[in-house]
This record gives structure tokens, sequence and C-alpha cells, in this order.
């Protein structure tokens, strides 16, 4: 959603006197539980403070959630907290952004280079709507108490490597590179991958991924990249808890809350506040991390349970898209009760029920609000293959996301779970 | 000449000339022989051949595990493509002479966060969805679309 028809709708909010408010109470959680027993995990070592709410200046998304984290060059104190990091659990690997790291710590991040000749490798990091490009550099990375030592990370959009290779651009070319683009100062994939490509980039070059770039100013060269080398998944480099995470969010009025504060949890059986408790595991695709959801006896095979996904987006011919230039423009119009049935490779089978409401209505009646629990929007005219329950299906749950190849409990990721 | 043996297709074309030719012919707008160029390009291999309503449907799958499908009027010419797989293609190729519409597009401000993006124009739909390792999408034109097919078919 467009954050300048906030402002517009917040401009005129404010001459009409009604304030800011409409942010109305959400649930608390169940103070100290956490995990598969429902309520909000309270502070400890593997526990971040997760907050739904405006992200930084020039950030235009709602429904983004939020953490912070430190970031330093590997075994020094040169260390930079980072607040605004999107959490994700729709991707793999952190990813920050050149603009916000202090000169000292940028400098100071280790580059990774590739062959012979010491070339710098740089990835192009593909998302639906656009991609980002930037050195892939060594960092400690930590969060709550938790620590992940040496890893590779993606820092976006720094200046000192400024040619974009055309088949990094293309598939869609749209850079993210900055704050206001991308909606945040980074990113922390967390997703069901141990990497962000995997065997595919270590077997055979593909085509906008990994890149060597000489320093000699020649044109960048897709490169191999082993798995090992690749912007790996923070959670499995902890020392603990380090199968996979939690995404713990309050539930929120049906109009919008300003904010919502939950937490991160990591580990998935690891500790007493993160347990299954009567969570039901839904493995996913193994190479696609996806699972397949029915929804008016169409099955969509590519879907996902994704907190880096703004809103429940599908395929209804049946509801009313709000028009163009509205507050909602873009969304769906209709308020309706609506389930859909999950399935997964080992046949567990699971409803889920969600509401969506009126995006121009909520929008316009809580124009200062970041989380809209009931946002929901077409993902195409027809798409045959995604259905996709975005960071509304979180609010009110507890939802786990298991990296592939860990044990948690009696499972195996990957896996996510609620 | 060189011979390109593809699936049912063998199409014979100078190295030089499909150099030169392969981005003016590509993908949506082009010819039937478009779709060799963009299977060349997108280091694919003709893997399946179909028809919906009645009009053909090639399909490339891609070194890297991307299915794309390339849509014909009965006259030979691409009204759609589709794709699914670990990472998008690229879509210069197969949007040939769409593509400048679509850049401008694409990086037009949009309000579907990192997952979703949805370009509407008369003459141009394009649709692109998923994450890493699961992306999919299509993209038409409208005026294209021959009769009694809808968007709804292009898969």
């Amino acid at each position: 959603m467009h954050r300048h028809l906030a402002f517009t709708l917040s401009a005129l909010l404010t001459l009409a006197s009604c304030g800011s408010s409409g942010l109305s109470g959400y649930g608390t959680g169940g103070g100290g539980g956490g995990g598969g027993g429902g309520g909000i995990a309270g502070p400890g070592p593997n526990v971040a403070t997760l907050t739904v709410k405006i992200g930084p200046a020039g950030s235009t998304f709602v429904n983004i959630p939020f953490v912070t984290i430190t970031v330093c060059a590997p075994g020094t104190s040169n260390c930079q907290t980072i607040d605004n990091i999107e959490v994700d659990t729709g991707s793999t690997g952190v990813r920050i952004m050149a603009s916000v790291l202090n000169a000292s710590l940028l400098s100071a991040l280790p580059q990774q280079f590739v062959g012979a000749t010491a070339t710098p490798v740089v990835e192009c990091a593909q998302f639906a709507d656009g991609y980002s490009w930037g050195p892939v550099v060594s960092a400690d990375v930590s969060i709550s108490s938790e620590k992940a030592s040496g890893i590779p990370i993606q820092v976006m959009g720094d200046s000192a490597f400024n040619q974009i290779p055309p088949d990094c651009s293309s598939p869609v070319p749209n850079e993210e590179d900055t704050v206001g683009t991308f909606g945040a100062n980074g990113i922390i994939g967390v997703g069901v991958f141990a990497q962000d490509c995997g065997s595919a980039c270590a077997t055979s070059i593909v085509a906008g991924t990994y890149y060597g770039c000489p320093t000699n100013g020649a044109a960048c060269a897709g490169i191999l990249e082993p798995t090992n080398l690749q912007v790996s998944h923070p959670v499995a480099a902890f020392a603990s808890d380090n199968n996979g995470v939690i995404v713990e969010l309050p539930g929120v009025s049906a109009g919008g809350a300003a904010t919502a504060t939950g937490a991160l949890v990591f580990g998935i059986e690891t500790e007493s506040n993160n347990t299954f408790g009567n969570a039901t595991v839904l493995q996913t695709d193994p190479l696609s991390g996806t699972i397949t959801v029915t929804f008016q006896g169409v099955p969509y095979p590519l879907s996902a349970i994704d907190s880096g996904s703004n809103a429940f987006y599908f395929t209804d011919s049946a509801l009313g898209v709000c028009a163009q230039n509205t507050a909602g423009a873009g969304f769906f119009c209709t308020s309706t009760n609506l389930s859909a049935t999950i399935t997964t490779l080992a046949n567990t089978q699971l409803a889920a029920n969600f509401t969506i409401g009126n995006a121009t209505t909520m929008i316009v009646s809580n124009p200062l609000a970041a989380a809209y629990p009931q946002l929901a929007g077409p993902i195409g005219a027809t798409d045959a293959q995604t259905f996709d329950f975005g960071l509304p299906y979180f609010y009110g749950r507890n939802i786990f996301t298991a990296i592939e190849g860990h044990n948690a409990g009696p499972s195996t990721g990957p896996f996510v779970a609620y | 000449m060189k011979a390109l043996k593809t699936g049912s297709l063998t199409v014979a074309l100078t190295v030089a000339a499909l150099a030169a030719a392969s981005r003016a012919l590509a993908g949506l707008g082009g010819d039937i022989s478009s779709i060799d160029a963009d299977r060349i390009s997108l280091k694919g291999a003709l893997t399946a051949f179909s028809t919906v309503k009645g009009y053909a449907v090639h399909e490339i799958t891609t070194d890297a595990g991307v299915h794309v499908s390339e849509y014909l009027t009965s006259d030979g010419k691409v009204f759609a493509v589709s794709w699914h797989g670990p990472f998008i293609p690229d879509l210069q190729q197969m949007l040939g002479a769409y593509y400048s519409r679509y850049a401008r597009a694409a990086s037009a401000q949009h309000a579907g966060g990192h997952r979703h993006l949805r370009i509407e124009q008369p003459e141009l739909v394009v649709e692109s969805n998923g994450r890493m390792r699961a992306f999919s999408g299509r993209a038409w034109d409208p005026a294209l679309l021959p009769p009694n097919f809808t968007a709804a078919d292009i898969r």
C-alpha cells in the first residue's frame, strides 16, 4: 500500500480533528507463554521483540514485521545496532542496506572473493517485485542473546559495485537498493532453506544470482557459488536454538492497529518457550519450500505462509477489487469469511479459516495503522500457482518455520507449523 | 547452416542470423520462430507441446529448472507467456518488444510488498509472484488473446 495515500488521508483526518488513533488494542498474549501453547513469549535469551509498525522513512508497505539486530566485523567490537530489519520467513539470509551502515563498519566487513585473481563476489537477490544488488561479505550477526559468527551476508546498494549485470535486472527491472524502495533498513530471511540459492547455484551458473565483479571495471560474470559461501540462514549458525524460529504476534482488531508487538523466538523444542504445544506440522516441499493450498476446489501448489508477504493474496473472482484511485486500490473491497485447506507432501490436512475486509474502508477509517489483519488482494486475474497466507494470517498465532535438515522435536525441517 | 533439433521442431538458422535476430523476434508478440530464440537464450529445452482450447502451447524447461510456456495464436503469434520455478526467467527475452514498457511500469511504486507485482495496461498485463525458489508469473497482451480465450486459461 502506498504510504503517500496514508499521508493524504491522515492529513484529512487531522483537519477533521479525529486525532491519530483508531489504534484499538490488540490481544496481550499469554504472558510468558509462547511456542505452540499460545501467547507471546516473555523476554529471554532466545527472544527478540518483533514489531509491526510503520517502517523507516521512505518505506511504503504495511503489515511488515521488524526487529533490531547488531552487525559486527567478524571477531571485533566494530559493531552497529540496526533497527527496522524486516523479518521474512519467505527468504533466507541477512541483507543490510549499505546506506545505513557507518563507513567504519562497511569498510571493515570482509569481502568474499572468488578465483585466483581475488574477484569480489556480488549477489543479485531476486524478489517478485524487484532485485537487490550488492557484495557478499562476512559478518557477525547478533539478535537477542544469539549470535551467528562470520556468516555470509549481502550489503545491498553498495556504491563500490554500481554496474548491474543485465541478467540481474531483466527479470524484474526494479532496483530496490535504498531504504525507501526496499521498505526496510535490511532483511533477516529466516525461511525453511539453509541458504538463499542452495545447490542450484553450486552446480551450475544461474543467471541473476551470484557474480564475480573484477576490480578493474570489467563486466561482472556469473559464477558458481558453493553452498557454504552463499548468503545463509543466520539462525542455523547460532550455537544453540538453531533449528528454526517462531513468529509470535498478538491478535489485532479487525480495523487495524498502529502497531502490533510480538516476539521472534529462536529454536523449536529447544527451550521451555518454544515447544510445539498443539501445533500441527506442515512439511514443505524440499525443493520449493511451498505447501499446497486448496481453495474453492482448486489446488495451488506454490503456496506459503509467509511473514514477508504483506496481505492475503489469492484468486477469487467473486470478490470485488477496490477501484483505482481509492485508498485500497489493488486490494479486495469485499468483507467475508473464507476457508481453505492446506495439504502437505505427507498428506497432512489443515483447515485454514480467515476473514478479509474492505481495504478502502479499513485504510480510510484508520489511515495511520501499520497492522491490518484483514488486508487481502488478488494475486493476479487468476494465478494458477500461488495462494499466499501473508502476515495477516500471523496475527493471533504462533507460526513455526523449521530449517531444512534440522530436527525439531519429532519432526525434521523443512516445515511450517502452527 | 547449423541444425538445432528441438523436440518435434527442427529449425535451421545460421548462428550469426540468430544472434542478430533473437531479441527482435523474441517472446510475446513474436512469431513461432521466436520460441526457439527464447529457448536458446534461456538455455532451455523444448520439453512439452500441448494445446489449450485449440491453441498451441510450447513449454521450455531451462537448465535452472524454470518452466516457461508460450501460447500461440492460430497464425503463429505468441500472445501469452507464463513461468514457474526456482528463479524468474529473463523477461527481456520473453517479453520482447513489450519489455521497455514493462520496465517503466515495474519501477513505479507498488502496493504488494516483495511477493507480488501486477502491471495492467491496455496492451500488456504482467503478474510476478512468489519467493526465493518458488516464483511464478504470467504476461499477455489482452489485445492478442484469441476469441474464447481468457486470462484464466494462461497457466
